[in-house]
């Protein structure tokens, strides 16, 4: 009965939570109702730069590099170049390009890209779509090998190729010189052109003309503003100033986002005045985002819109991918840390008056401090971009954030396992070591699970902590539960829902764990009941 | 069976014990009495190694086990133990206390025969079960068998002290050190468990026993020793240590007890 009160109690908490969050949303309407009309984002139709795309090839494969070359020529020349551009800016339909799984064994032509750059490159589902995508997958055909597409950061892309990870970048990848250290360009094939991107009830920048116009009037307004831009895009460097570039910048500050389309959602938010981003996406996510923001029930419609991408666009896989790997993490990363952290927890309240265990504890003591003073993100860069090329290893984003969170996590039970088996009476270990056990048996046998009952509490801490921490691997490359909510946000331009649904499923999971915890000990607590 | 010579233990700066002889014969029950922080717990406790002597030497069934480079676990395995504040396995069940040892040395004597003799059969289940019927003929002996499957959490002080004693007694030992058996037992527990060392002494135990309670050393001892400032001050049968005490500081500890 009491069990029943208690779940019935979270759902109607669950439920308050949502309805709450349903009032904020109807709210937004009642107040876009009373200024008359939704205040959208509109696109300044002058070009602030005008710059060429290219792909970046593989320093070391300048075969690779001619090969692109002459298929840029050749589609240029017979018209699949127009037909390609066709389908994402003309009546056409973009083609879904699927990317075979890595494997060093095949021929394979490995494209890193960063699908969140519409309608360059951009995901629905498990397809690949986009004018590179689309030329990737020709090119690959071109070759005669297999196409494998490696989605990462934008920032990662061309590193990724100077580190030979990926034969070539396909993403919108403009020609400039210090990306030249890490790729050899191809011949340009597409120019592009960066676009300003203001709210539509501002009228400053009605009567400009020219670039000269827009650029005096951003000077003018001085370091007040904000502007928007997507991280290691042209936009960001004309915006901050950048001396290759021959780009003066502006006295206003800076501020980059993952992509486009936060930094409008973001404008759209009053926390900035202006976004500078690529014209083609920009014209994709302004359309989006107006469309869902004109007429009534925007809420309604954010969540239809998640529901679609979630349900119809097979979202829900990657939900799903997100969620196993999150608990993968989590639950091994625990095992791993239970298992080496209660070895450490032994060595150091070992008896010390001889050699061997001072040297361990030693051990342990520098083991503990180095992974409890650096954060768990920089110990996954290091392991992950720089002990593994060092040590010559590949290993999946997963598998090492499994080995870092177990290892750094190992550190922290220790000390919790320790003072769980200070808290034994030592009297436990000398009746062990009376009827004739040895030291690591009394202690495996009689104070370890002890100890374990007395810490469960603070293991239990551990493990919710785990969960939620694991929220940052996406920085190694692993899909986890964030990659999957930000992969639905970028498709449908809209972060609310799917952040929101993000938040829930993370509170659920670690209500889960509390109520496994509990059950856990009761059952442990058997052997200290008195009747 | 055990000759103590000379042995000394220090904590640190601090003498405990300074030079203890003492012959211990097969059947022996031995008394130690003496004031608080004298040494005699500290004596015990050094005559199985709980606490390193840093002096001296241990001679039990002909190996000197104060030598750090004896294994120390095998010759445990031979001198029970029984605390003043019981130490029962409080993650084991009554009868796994019992069983816990046996059952570990049990199997690893076995294995190890095995690697010598192929013909040796290893079975835990048969192991485990002869150390079950075991426990409960031991358990059934202080008249505890219902108890068998309860957490010691669950027992008085007297039941968990009897558990403890028999718990020694089912590694079959040629010895048995007892710390103040008696000493964190409610009054009317004390009977019960003096009346099962009574039984032990009786079948012909050897028993080295750490004790306040004067009646029983003199009733069930046939050798009892006064430790004070960790030596051994009078030693002798319980009458004449009784009847007649010869030391000053035994007759002043005996007119405070007595």
């Amino acid at each position: 009965m009491k069990k029943f009160k208690k779940s019935l109690f979270l759902i109607l908490a669950l439920i308050m939570a949502l309805t709450s969050l349903t009032a904020c949303g109807s709210k937004d309407d009642a107040d876009a109702a009373k200024s008359g009309e939704a205040i959208t984002a509109k696109i300044i139709e002058i070009d602030l730069t005008v710059e060429e795309y290219a792909f970046g090839i593989d320093k070391t494969q300048p075969e690779l590099l001619e090969q692109a070359n002459a298929f840029i020529a050749q589609i240029k020349e017979d018209g699949t170049f127009d037909d390609i551009c066709n389908n994402y800016f003309g009546d056409g339909v973009p083609v879904a390009v699927s990317s075979a799984p890595l494997d060093p064994n095949k021929d394979q032509l490995v494209v890193a890209t960063n699908a969140a750059f519409e309608p360059f490159e951009y995901m629905e589902g498990d397809y690949y779509y986009g004018i590179d995508m689309e030329i990737a997958a020709r090119f690959a055909e071109y070759l005669g090998v297999e196409l494998v597409i490696q989605n990462m950061e934008f920032d990662a892309v061309c590193l990724s190729v100077g580190q030979q990870k990926c034969d070539i970048a396909m993403a919108g990848l403009t020609i400039k010189e210090d990306r030249k250290e890490y790729v050899n360009f191809t011949d340009p094939y597409y120019n592009a052109a960066q676009k300003l991107i203001i709210k539509s009830n501002d009228s400053s920048f009605d009567d400009c003309t020219t670039v000269q116009d827009i650029e005096a009037i951003l000077t003018e307004k001085g370091d007040t503003i904000k502007i928007g831009v997507q991280n290691g895009t042209t936009g960001q460097f004309y915006s901050e100033g950048d001396e290759s570039w021959g780009f003066a910048g502006f006295p206003a500050e800076t501020i980059g986002y993952k992509n486009g389309s936060l930094a409008i959602q973001d404008l759209l938010n009053d926390n900035i005045d202006y976004v500078i981003i690529d014209s083609a996406p920009a014209t994709c996510i302004t359309e989006s985002i107006n469309e869902m923001l004109t007429g009534s029930g925007s809420f309604k419609r954010k969540v239809d819109k998640f529901v679609d991408i979630f349900v119809e666009q097979d979202g829900y896989k990657k939900v799903v991918e997100g969620l196993k790997n999150t608990l993968l993490i989590a639950v091994l990363g625990l095992v791993i840390g239970i298992l080496i952290g209660t070895i450490i927890a032994t060595i150091r309240v070992l008896p010390k008056y001889k050699v061997l265990p001072r040297v361990l504890n030693g051990i342990c003591s520098f083991y503990v401090g180095l992974f409890r003073g650096t954060p768990i993100v920089v110990q996954l860069l290091v392991f992950y971009y720089v002990m593994l090329p060092i040590m010559g290893l590949h290993m999946t984003g997963v598998n090492v954030a499994i080995l870092v969170f177990g290892l750094n996590s190992a550190a922290y039970i220790s000390e919790i396992m320790r003072s769980g088996i200070l808290s034994v009476d030592p009297g436990q270990m000398e009746a062990g070591r009376a009827v004739g056990l040895s030291y690591g048996t009394t202690m495996v046998k009689i104070v370890i699970p002890q100890a374990v009952k007395n810490i469960l509490p603070t293991l239990g801490n551990e493990f919710i902590a785990l969960i939620k921490e694991t929220s940052v691997v996406s920085f190694i490359g692993a899909a986890d539960l964030y990659v999957a909510f930000n992969y639905i946000g970028s498709n449908s331009y809209e972060f609310m829902v799917p952040y929101l649904v993000m938040a829930i499923i993370y509170i659920v999971l670690v209500l889960l764990i509390s109520l496994g915890i509990k059950i856990m000990e009761r059952s442990l607590r058997k052997s200290d009941r008195r009747s | 069976m055990i000759d103590v010579v000379n042995l000394e233990k220090s904590f640190g700066e601090n003498k405990v014990l300074n030079g203890i002889n003492v012959k211990i014969e097969k059947g022996d029950i031995i008394c130690v009495i003496g004031p608080s922080g004298s040494g005699k717990s500290t004596f015990l406790r050094c005559l199985n190694c709980m606490e390193d002597p840093t002096g001296g030497e241990i001679i039990f069934n002909g190996v000197d086990i104060a030598d750090p480079k004896v294994d120390i676990n095998i010759h445990r395995r031979h001198m029970g133990m029984v605390f003043q504040h019981f130490n029962l396995f409080n993650n084991k069940t009554v009868i796994e206390n019992i069983m816990l040892a046996p059952v570990y040395v049990k199997c690893k004597e076995t294995k190890k025969a095995r690697k010598k003799d192929r013909t040796i059969k290893y079975n835990k289940k048969e192991i485990q079960k002869e150390a079950r019927e075991q426990a409960m003929a031991l358990l059934e002996r202080i008249g505890l068998a219902d108890k068998a499957d309860v957490y010691p959490s669950t027992l008085s002080g007297g039941q968990k002290q009897r558990v403890a004693i028999v718990r020694s007694l089912a590694m079959n030992p040629d010895v048995i050190l007892f710390d103040e058996p008696t000493s964190a037992l409610d009054p009317e527990m004390v009977g019960e468990v003096l009346d099962l060392m009574k039984s032990l002494a009786n079948d012909g135990m050897t028993m080295i026993i750490v004790t306040h309670e004067m009646g029983f050393a003199r009733e069930v001892a046939n050798k009892v020793l006064f430790i004070d400032d960790g030596q051994i001050l009078e030693s002798g049968t319980p009458e004449e240590f009784f009847g007649n005490p010869k030391n000053p500081r035994l007759k002043e500890f005996l007119s405070k007890v007595l």
